[in-house]
């Protein structure tokens, strides 16, 4: 159960944290379409949600999930291709649109070393790029994302938050993403909305809303905030001049 | 004291004479060259006989545009009457019989077996007639295939006794030998007439034919063809108890407790010193006085011409007493 | 030829199976066409075999004669015309037809249900249809319109009655959609079974009817039931693979499907309708025959990937086929039941295909 009063930008990037159990799934779900609200209602750009058909969702909002299984084997190329699917002539299937966007999201994402490969003998890493590559080539402009990293070594959670950063700053994707890793959401998301307790506790910079006091209080743990160390620093610094090019 | 014994003497004496004879001149009539003539010269009923329809066993109604001279026997039994009834030589195919009757029928080409037809030799054969069995004996769909393809099927199947003599009829007026069918008919009839009536007033001992006992029990069930027969032939059959059950179980035959048990598996290697030494069979009378006799299955079964031996043999397997089995003529 | 240093082994072509799988990966749509011709082929083989012998010659002749009423000079027999015309093709056509219409239905429920080992009976079609038939068979009426009996009809109303009823039931169920069908459906299908079993002890005289039909077979073909049948399962196959988008979304998950723009409930009701419309009206004509639902779709999986685009109409040709010759099979063997043969065959394939997928050999 979730109450939730939410307002999402064009161009956000934001990291949904909190608890186990506080309902952020929940949130997720009911954004994309998934689980209906019994009061109120969810709207993606004025549209209420009810009344989109899913292909009409799937244009505008493409969700990553945390894992996915294959029942036959497929190539990674075709996996991606999946993403097209909202796009894609119904009768015809792909067309050289299509088939460039799924080329282009897996350079993206940095795949083009795994074409031809069978998807399910692939690293859960790899897998995991693979699942945003989809999302990537449904070129929705939100994307969400639940527990991208839960089964990533520490590179990999690096990689595929530098691609949310990258997508969010170039495309200007929208970008929403459960987490469970309170430090890649402070070093990469510049809002944060903590949900505890079946509703928002809180919404804002990673500052305000994760406080030394409010992880306390809601997580349960004595936190330890370090200042930025060096290499952090650096990246921080060449993303923010690669924004003020860009500008 | 005397005399009620004398009395019942001569007139068993007398009922064995009267039998012996009308017996002898049944199976004199029954060994009579049918009185059809030959196909070369047809009589008048024979050549006003066809198109003919007729109703078969399974109410349909066929046609037969010309006097049939391919026909293909999907029955044993068919067979048999075709032989008997002189048109043996018209038949082009038949259905595979183990118990073969008669030898000739040997090199007829087999084209079926028990729920199986070959459709293709069948219809390679270009044949006129084509009787099959009903009771799913041959199988429906080619029935109905052969009648689409116009080839003129008839479907006989004869539960009762009756109904084996009007097969007959039926099957003689399809080939154009009506007379003689009706003939043949007749005798076997007359036979089972009088076979019914001798043993009408003679006491009927228990019977328990026994098909197979390898497993189950499987015994006649109700109102079925073979408890008929035994009927017919002076016997009272122990049956399942019902006529969709065709196993008993043991403890229902030892109650029933048969006089005689008939061996219609005797062909398969039954014999008597098996049957007592079942357990639990011993108690019945039949294996106390030794009254296990083997039969043979296919005449008391067939529903053809040799019904009427089936019935003799039935009779003296019964009533040995009764009657002395007429030599084969 | 001089075995070569590791690092260089890499670059060595590719084997030949695999450039000619590639290819055939490439073009899925020239794939179909040559399972096409492939099925032409075994048709004409399968039309001029038979326990008569024909010369092919006159085989060609008549068909040909009657399909477009050329003359090529042969004569033959009204015995040979009907053998061949009334009694061979249609039952290779028959044949035909359910090979496709099962092999479909096989494809489209293993990928609705997401599970590699779904076939056309998955669902209690099985079950519900040969109980049908036992009912029928058992009955004493009989009922024939157009040559289909009470058997045929019984039948299909079987087999669509058992999934309607397993996907009633499988509603109430808290589990997600695809578990609880197939749950369901076994549920179901060994009730129904249980029936069958029941229907068969009382059936006395026609049992063997009974096992006739569940063995499954072709004798009975003819060109009235092809009328009904061939429009059955084409349309519902036709049906199928314009709902192949839905099919391909299913890939990753109900919910990613969800996601990528499936409507999922609905998909599912409709290819589950469709699915089991087509293996109806397959099993009414020829009672159930096993395997090709299921090992088609994979062996056609194996060869152009799982884009139901291309693998439901491949799985048709290539089940049509495998059929005709399974039929040409049985009845040269002398006529055993055809569903046998599809067993004798099906089995030691699908183990060989298990074993290749375990040993990590794909495309």
């Amino acid at each position: 159960m979730l109450a939730a009063d939410l307002v999402v930008e064009q161009g956000e990037r934001i990291a949904i944290v909190g608890p186990n159990g506080a309902g952020k799934s929940t949130l997720l779900r009911g954004i994309a379409g998934i689980a209906a609200p019994l009061q109120g209602e969810i709207r993606i750009g004025g549209m209420a949600v009810r009344d989109l058909s899913r292909e009409a969702i799937a244009r505008r909002l493409a969700v990553v999930p945390q894992l996915a299984t294959l029942p036959f084997s497929a190539r990674v190329e075709e996996v991606v291709a999946l993403g097209r699917l909202a796009h894609e002539d119904p009768l015809r299937g792909p067309g050289p649109a299509d088939r460039a966007a799924v080329a282009a999201a897996m350079d993206r994402v940095g795949l083009g070393r795994l074409m031809g490969r069978d998807a399910r003998e692939l690293s859960l890493g790899e897998r995991q790029l693979v699942l945003v590559a989809v999302a990537i080539a449904q070129a929705s402009p939100i994307i969400i994302l639940d527990e991208p990293t839960v089964h990533l070594d520490i590179r990999h959670q690096v990689e595929v938050m530098d691609l949310l950063v990258d997508l969010n700053v170039r495309d200007g994707t929208t970008v929403l993403a459960v987490l469970h890793d309170l430090n890649l959401a402070v070093r990469y998301f510049p809002r944060i909305v903590l949900v505890a307790g079946g509703r928002i506790h809180a919404d804002g910079s990673p500052e305000n809303v994760l406080s030394a006091s409010r992880i306390r209080e809601v997580f349960g743990v004595d936190p330890a905030i370090l200042p930025m160390g060096p290499w952090t620093a650096a990246r921080a610094e060449r993303a923010a001049r690669a924004e003020r090019a860009r500008a | 004291m005397d005399a009620p014994i004398h009395h019942r003497r001569r007139a068993v004496g007398a009922l064995a004479i009267t039998l012996t004879t009308l017996l002898a001149l049944a199976a004199c009539t029954a060994a009579a060259p049918p009185s059809a003539a030959p196909s070369a010269s047809p009589t008048p009923l024979s050549a006003a006989a066809f198109p003919v329809t007729l109703t078969d066993d399974e109410g349909a109604q066929v046609t037969i545009p010309v006097e049939p001279r391919r026909i293909v026997s999907l029955t044993p039994a068919t067979t048999e009457i075709l032989f008997k009834l002189g048109v043996g030589e018209r038949i082009v195919a038949k259905v595979e019989d183990l118990a073969l009757y008669p030898p000739e029928a040997g090199s007829i080409p087999d084209v079926a077996k028990f729920g199986s037809v070959d459709l293709e030799k069948v219809v390679a054969l270009e044949p006129d007639l084509v009787i099959a069995g009903g009771n799913t004996f041959t199988p429906p769909d080619a029935v109905e295939k052969l009648r689409s393809l116009d080839v003129p099927t008839l479907v006989v199947y004869a539960p009762t006794v009756a109904k084996v003599f009007a097969d007959i009829e039926l099957t003689g007026r399809a080939v154009g030998r009506e007379q003689a069918a009706a003939d043949l008919a007749a005798a076997m009839r007359a036979e089972f007439d009088e076979v019914a009536a001798a043993t009408g007033s003679v006491g009927r001992p228990r019977v328990f034919y026994e098909i197979d006992a390898t497993g189950a029990i499987w015994g006649p069930a109700d109102e079925s063809f073979l408890a008929e027969m035994i009927s017919l032939a002076g016997g009272d059959p122990i049956t399942t108890g019902s006529p969709d059950k065709f196993d008993i179980p043991l403890e229902r035959l030892i109650q029933a407790d048969p006089e005689v048990i008939l061996l219609g598996d005797a062909a398969y290697g039954v014999t008597a010193e098996q049957v007592a030494a079942r357990p639990g069979w011993n108690v019945t009378t039949a294996v106390t006085t030794g009254a296990i006799r083997p039969i043979d299955d296919i005449v008391v079964t067939r529903p053809g011409p040799r019904l009427t031996e089936g019935l003799r043999a039935l009779l003296a397997a019964l009533h040995p007493d009764l009657v002395p089995v007429p030599a084969a003529p | 030829m001089t075995s070569l240093p590791a690092d260089l082994a890499l670059r060595v072509e590719p084997r030949r199976r695999e450039r000619v799988r590639e290819l055939v990966r490439r073009h899925p749509r020239a794939a179909f066409g040559t399972a096409v011709a492939a099925v032409v082929a075994v048709s004409v083989v399968a039309v001029g075999l038979g326990s008569v012998g024909i010369a092919p010659g006159e085989t060609i002749a008549i068909v040909v004669r009657r399909l477009v009423g050329l003359d090529l000079g042969v004569t033959w027999t009204p015995a040979t015309e009907a053998i061949v015309w009334e009694l061979r093709l249609p039952r290779v056509l028959t044949a035909a037809t359910v090979g496709a219409g099962l092999a479909v239905a096989g494809a489209t429920f293993q990928g609705l249900l997401r599970n590699p080992l779904a076939d056309p009976y998955v669902l209690g079609t099985a079950s519900g249809a040969g109980l049908g038939a036992a009912i029928a068979l058992v009955l004493p009426v009989r009922i024939v319109f157009i040559e289909f009996g009470l058997v045929h009809a019984l039948a299909f109303v079987g087999a669509l009655a058992s999934v309607t009823v397993v996907y009633r039931l499988s509603r109430l169920s808290p589990w997600s959609g695809m578990t609880n069908l197939v749950l369901t459906g076994y549920a179901v299908g060994a009730l129904l079974a249980a029936g069958l079993s029941m229907a068969m002890y009382l059936s006395g005289s026609s049992l063997r009817q009974i096992f006739a039909f569940i063995l499954g077979g072709f004798e009975a073909a003819s060109w009235n039931r092809l009328a009904l049948a061939v429009p059955l399962v084409a349309l519902g196959s036709l049906a199928i693979l314009f709902r192949a988008r839905a099919l391909n979304g299913l890939l990753l998950g109900e919910e990613a499907a969800g996601h990528l723009g499936i409507n999922v409930p609905r998909e599912r009701a409709l290819l589950l309708a469709l699915g089991s419309l087509v293996t109806a009206a397959a099993v009414a004509v020829s009672g159930l025959i096993g395997f090709v639902g299921l090992v088609v779709p994979h062996v056609v999986r194996l060869t152009v990937g799982p884009n139901a685009r291309a693998v439901v109409p491949l799985s048709a040709a290539v089940g049509a086929a495998l059929l005709i010759a399974a039929d040409l099979g049985a009845r040269l063997l002398g006529d055993i039941p055809v569903g046998v043969v599809t067993a004798i065959f099906g089995a030691p394939f699908f183990l060989m295909l298990l074993r290749r997928a375990q040993s990590g050999y794909e495309l």
